[in-house]
């Protein structure tokens, strides 16, 4: 049984018939593919942070505006930790001089 | 490939430094109050804007004040102690817990009145503007505490 499902199995040829374009149709999908990939965000950045922002007026700028950024998120920080901090001695003070704070400390 | 990973390192470390830099310069003076012993009387010279003399009667206050502040604290862990006692011991209201109560009222308006006392002495020190905001600031602060009143970080 299974010597002629062998022997059926070596005899089988499958023969299919490609459609005439069938190549071309592949390499312009392919072509189409890879253009949708330029157009992506990522690649475009890529391509950016490869080509224009490698230039060192713009490499200047990119550091700059990082400094600037830096900067910014410093001063709100500061301006918080010294507002929660000037509270904290205002607490301490009012503590001080409270008999009844000091009591349940 | 690599002039673009040397700009995000270079853009990273100016912006990780200045942001270090800025920080810790403008955060300078109130770490160093927060960590002085005196911060609190610090803070009272630059909060109402005292001059070195207005700051020199506000400390003697304050020091002369402290005493009479710590004898009272006593006698309100005093008076809470024993009014716990008396609680524990009970199983309902006796006349003995009334008059424990009695005591922790009447302690408790002592302090009020101390430092009620202690407050108006030290407005005087100050400009007639500074004085109001800061006997205004202690009135609501301590005489008549918020529901959430702010945890205290020593």
């Amino acid at each position: 049984m299974n010597k002629e499902i062998d022997q059926k199995l070596k005899a089988w040829k499958v023969e299919v018939e490609v459609p005439s374009r069938f190549r071309a149709n592949v390499w312009q999908r392919i072509a189409r593919e890879n253009a949708a990939r330029e157009q992506s965000f990522l690649h475009r950045l890529a391509f950016l942070l490869t080509s224009r922002l490698a230039a060192p007026r713009y490499a200047t700028a990119v550091v700059l505006l990082a400094a600037f950024i830096g900067l910014s998120t410093a001063h709100m920080e500061a301006r918080s930790t010294n507002s929660r901090r000037w509270k904290n001695l205002e607490d301490r003070y009012a503590a001080s001089i409270d008999p009844i704070a000091l009591a349940h400390r | 490939m690599k002039k673009p990973a040397l700009l995000i390192f270079f853009a990273l470390a100016a912006a990780c430094g200045v942001y270090l830099a800025y920080y810790t310069l403008a955060t300078r003076q109130t770490r160093a109050l927060v960590s002085a012993q005196d911060g609190e009387m610090e803070w009272v010279r630059r909060e109402f804007r005292l001059s070195d003399a207005q700051f020199e009667r506000v400390k003697v206050l304050h020091d002369a004040y402290e005493p009479q502040c710590m004898e009272l604290c006593r006698k309100i862990s005093e008076a809470n102690a024993a009014l716990d006692r008396l609680i524990r011991t009970s199983n309902g209201i006796t006349p003995e817990i009334k008059a424990a109560m009695a005591r922790c009222t009447a302690v408790q308006l002592e302090c009020h009145q101390a430092m009620l006392e202690h407050i108006y002495r030290v407005s005087n020190c100050m400009a007639p503007e500074d004085a109001l905001r800061y006997r205004t600031m202690m009135e609501s602060r301590i005489l008549q505490p918020p529901l959430h009143s702010s945890r205290v970080e020593m």
